[in-house]
């Protein structure tokens, strides 16, 4: 029996339903311009689809009906409303540990809560983790707390827990607990350990608890911190802190020692350039959050940390420039963020997909980059960043197209080099998108509109073909990607190697085997080329399926077909937002905005931060941005 | 649910002159030729004017209601019931319109670009066309036009300049034509040539307020009167009069004229872009106006559920006309000669009645 994908047809169902069932309308107001956060219905959508839970659904619910009963009210209202729900998560913030459940407490909670789907999905077999929130204070008692750990941790089963115990200044009895491999030892074995041990350090100590005293006197590291809740401790633990628990105290010491190997800065791999800063983003959240403070040495720039995955406890960075992002953006963001309610969540790329406005869109809303002085440019535009644990990428937010076609070469060559580079890219993006499909076109439809000339060399090149022209260019295509695909997964040298040598061997032999024209090489060649100088790999990924919806459209209508497959794509792609902002922002719909757009103009005369991101402060240079021009032009007067 | 939003002069300009412009590029050019001979290139100068005039009348009425479109204006003036079935006339008559476009584009492109396509296989791709852009919105939809104004603009002056070694500027005597009298009444007759500028009135509630109204209007009809006297005036001088009487398209005839050298010729695959955008522009543009009034007429707030079957209904009104006969010289002369009535006459009887009745937007919401 086929098995059916019940998660994807509930999907389509309600993507149907969306498009075609009547709603309730809940506001006849018409918004003047576009904002930047979603109207009321979409925050729904939203909610329901990703909230935390159902708190955050009757809260949305509660919003909706209030704002039916202020039917007067302006959307401000709503925004507020959602502020006050973001203060409520952010003051009782929820930390969910694993606890496994047996087999007979899911069958019991089954029985008290009947069959609903809704319920279903809420028990799990044997062996899988159930989650309750956890909020236990530290008790004053150290083996109490270190039953309570001991039981968190699963210890002893789990090994690389380490609980030692030891004795304060020779008399009181504590512990350190931290993970093994996550520490830096050198601080535990030679400024924690010792210095406790040691009754040297403690001659002033008068008794009582001794964590003050310790924090102050005895301890020579640059961070600790005392904490008195295990659902803060914890997390803690799990990052790379080592807690120092004592006898008699209700309260612990957390202490910085990560020191956990990771891989050292090198040149990005993916957004290569020639002029330009060669470092790239690694996988350490800290480590790429310094390397964007040491470009912006700026003391606005604010860092908030938020969890992002209850299960793994993933943290992802949010910076932004205070008195420069807009808060709108920055509290946009942190609500996506704490309403997601999913488990586990490996980077930037799965967080991602979580906080877009429109997932069946075919580009992507939020602009991914492993370039540090790309995410200190934006950072200055006036955009908020997020930096996750574990990938070595940045997402910036909101953005337009014209943030994906640009690369942080442009602003470091001249702006004549700049202006050209993105010439040819755009062209080399137009090529990648509708090359094949104009030139399947062609071949099928419009056959007397090609110059006498050229349609003879298509003709006789064509000549020993025995496929039809689409069989023929999808085969080549087909080939392409594969090409492609086969090189990015071998590993090492040989990707490469097999990426020229498949093409080359590839295309030729297919030539000579009369299987397709040499033409069509030139045709895939082209496109395939184009596609090489998109900069965004999102981008470039959505402009190679693209050439495929178009080569089908070129197929069934010629070019009437192509005009029609880009005015669908246009439709799609000009109603798409990211974070409110217009994906074609600012020429449709035109915001004010500095000639670096398309062209780039030169530095001095980028006088403005993008008009669409409402920046604290839109100035980006002074009336005369090189002094010394006016300078000179006052001497000569 | 799709919000009509607010949108800026830039972009309704350029929807309304797509949507009047890429008229010229069918067979209305070989029938001007056919009424007034050599002066169709200002005969349509003469349609403008008048259209500006009547242009005049809907922005008095607008600007004593302001914030307000036209379906609503019917609504306060003449009362619910004779508003809403004022409403739906001139939205049932933009349905008509619609499909009559959308038939005759699928009948140019049929005798020229796709003559083995059927025409309803080439109706379902352009319904399919019209509804994503209907779904995604008449903020995408101005914002789609805006985009492609300029590349339109320029394939249109592309195409000119590539004419010109075969301009003989002698094909333009005589300079009266017909006769001024008939050049004059033919031309204030086909004043519907630019009756999308009343589509400002069903849009005025997401237009920025009653002056941005008359720059758009005004602009509109102005800058659509240019192009197409100049591209009345190109065709007039690569045809003599009597051949382009019978051309089914003109321009298009003279994008495929064009010869430069070895390769720079048959320059039909940009007027081919240039129809197909602007016929989907056009009809969208219509086709979302009806709707528009229809769910007003009805307290739909929520468009689309309308779309699919307003979308069914325009493919069927489409089948109505028997062939490309009946379509060129009975349904498009018979709105091009006779569509004011309903594009721009409502409006100057509605004002007439609201000045009568001293009915006025600030007192209503007084």
């Amino acid at each position: 029996m086929i098995p059916v994908n019940k998660g994807g047809a509930a999907l389509m169902l309600k993507f149907l339903k969306k498009l075609f069932v009547y709603e309730e309308p809940s506001s006849s107001d018409i918004e003047m311009g576009y904002e930047f956060l979603e109207g009321l219905e979409e925050s729904m959508e939203w909610g329901e689809k990703y909230g935390a839970g159902k708190g955050l659904k009757n809260d949305l619910k509660e919003q909706k009906d209030n704002k039916k009963d202020r039917s007067g009210q302006d959307e401000q209202a709503g925004s507020e409303c959602r502020a006050d729900m973001n203060d409520r998560e952010s003051k009782h913030p929820k930390i969910l540990i694993p606890k496994p459940a047996g087999k007979a407490t899911v069958r019991k909670s089954r029985k008290q809560k009947g069959n609903s789907k809704a319920e279903k999905t809420e028990t799990r077999d044997s062996g899988k983790e159930d989650y309750e929130e956890h909020s236990r204070k530290v008790s004053k008692s150290l083996t109490e707390n270190l039953d309570y750990l001991r039981k968190v941790f699963h210890v002893p089963k789990n090994q690389d827990v380490v609980i030692r115990e030891f004795n304060v200044a020779h008399k009181i009895p504590a512990c350190v607990v931290f993970i093994d491999g996550m520490v830096e030892t050198t601080i535990i074995t030679q400024f924690t350990l010792p210095q406790l041990m040691d009754i040297n350090p403690f001659r002033g100590f008068e008794g009582g608890c001794a964590l003050d005293f310790i924090e102050k006197n005895v301890l020579p590291v640059h961070q600790v911190e005392r904490m008195s809740n295990f659902r803060e401790i914890i997390p803690e633990i799990l990052s790379g802190l080592t807690i120092i628990l004592i006898d008699g105290c209700d309260e612990c010491l957390a202490m910085e020692s990560r020191g956990f190997e990771t891989r050292t800065i090198s040149a990005p791999v993916t957004e290569t350039v020639v002029h330009g800063s060669q470092e790239g983003f690694t996988e350490n959240m800290r480590t790429n959050i310094t390397l964007v403070r040491r470009i912006i040495k700026n003391e606005n720039l604010v860092t908030e940390f938020i969890t992002v995955s209850k299960a793994n406890n993933g943290r992802a960075a949010l910076l932004y420039i205070e008195g420069l992002t807009n808060p709108r953006i920055v509290k946009e963001v942190k609500r996506r963020i704490e309403s997601i309610n999913v488990k586990y969540i490996s980077g930037s790329g799965m967080l991602e997909q979580l906080i877009e406005d429109k997932s069946f869109m075919i580009f992507p809303q939020v602009i991914s980059t492993e370039r540090p002085d790309r995410v200190a440019s934006f950072l200055m535009d006036g955009k908020a960043v997020l930096i996750c644990e574990g990938t070595p990428f940045a997402l910036a937010m909101p953005i337009t197209f014209f943030d994906l076609y640009h690369t942080s070469e442009e602003s470091n060559v001249r702006w004549q080099y700049g202006t050209f580079m993105r010439l040819v890219r755009l062209i080399g993006m137009l090529l990648a998108a509708l090359l094949p499909g104009m030139y399947t076109a062609l071949i099928l439809f419009h056959q007397e509109m090609i110059p006498t000339s050229l349609l003879s060399s298509i003709v006789v090149s064509r000549a020993a073909v025995p496929f039809p022209t689409i069989v023929e260019l999808l085969l080549m295509e087909f080939s392409f990607e594969l090409i492609r695909e086969g090189g990015i997964r071998v590993p090492g040298v040989t990707g490469n190697t097999l990426g020229i040598i498949g093409a080359l061997i590839l295309g030729q032999a297919a030539v000579q085997a009369g299987l397709v024209s040499p033409i069509l090489i030139i045709i895939v060649a082209v496109s395939g080329l184009g596609s090489f100088a998109i900069p965004n790999y999102s981008l470039s990924l959505g402009i190679r399926i693209i050439r495929f919806f178009l080569i089908f459209f070129g197929c069934i209508g010629g070019f009437y077909g192509i005009s029609a497959g880009v005015t669908i794509l246009f439709a799609m792609a000009l109603s798409m937002k990211s974070f409110g902002v217009p994906f074609f922002t600012p020429v449709a719909p035109y915001a004010s905005h500095n000639t670096d757009t398309i062209i780039r103009a030169p530095i001095y005369e980028q006088k403005y931060k993008p008009d669409y991101l409402n920046a604290g402060d839109e100035i980006q240079m002074g009336d005369e941005p090189r002094g010394w021009k006016a300078e000179v032009k006052q001497e000569e007067q | 649910m799709l919000k009509e939003g607010r949108f800026g002069y830039k972009e309704a300009i350029s929807l309304i002159v797509i949507s009047i412009t890429s008229k010229v590029f069918f067979t209305s050019a070989s029938f001007v030729s056919r009424l007034v001979g050599t002066a169709g290139w200002y005969m349509t100068l003469v349609s403008a004017a008048v259209a500006a005039l009547f242009f005049a009348f809907l922005y008095l009425l607008l600007k004593r209601f302001p914030g307000k479109n036209i379906m609503e204006i019917n609504d306060i003036v003449l009362g619910k019931f004779a508003g809403s079935l004022l409403s739906l006339v001139l939205c049932a008559f933009l349905m008509i319109i619609a499909s009559i476009d959308m038939r005759e584009f699928t009948e140019v492109l049929k005798v020229f670009v796709l003559p083995e396509s059927p025409p309803s296989f080439i109706m379902v791709i352009f319904i399919i066309s019209v509804i994503s852009l209907a779904f995604a919105g008449l903020e995408t939809l101005v914002r789609y036009s805006k985009f492609l104004v300029y590349l339109l603009g320029a394939g249109c002056i592309f195409v000119i300049l590539l004419s010109i070694p075969d301009f003989r500027v002698y094909r333009l005597f005589p300079l009266l034509g017909n006769g001024l009298g008939k050049t004059i009444i033919n031309g204030a007759l086909r004043c519907s040539f630019y009756g999308e500028a009343a589509l400002v009135g069903i849009m005025a509630a997401s237009l920025q307020g009653t002056n941005e109204i008359k720059r758009i209007g005004f602009y509109s009809i102005f800058i659509s009167g240019l192009m197409t006297s100049l591209c009345l005036l190109s065709f007039g001088m690569v045809f003599p009069y009597s051949t382009a009487q019978e051309l089914v398209s003109p321009m298009f005839a003279m994008a495929a004229n064009v010869h430069l050298g070895g390769f720079l010729q048959h320059m039909e695959p940009i007027f081919v872009f240039l129809w197909n955008f602007g016929s989907f522009i056009e009809v969208s543009a219509l086709f979302y106006s009806a709707i528009m009034i229809y769910c007003h007429v009805f307290r739909i707030s929520d468009k689309r559920p309308v779309i699919l079957p307003m979308g069914t209904l325009l493919f069927c009104l489409n089948l109505f006309p028997k062939g490309i006969q009946d379509v060129f010289s009975a349904y498009v002369q018979t709105m091009r000669t006779w569509g004011w009535v309903i594009y721009f006459l409502p409006p100057v009887i509605v004002l007439i009645i609201a000045v009568i009745r001293k009915k006025k937007g600030a007192q209503r919401n007084g």
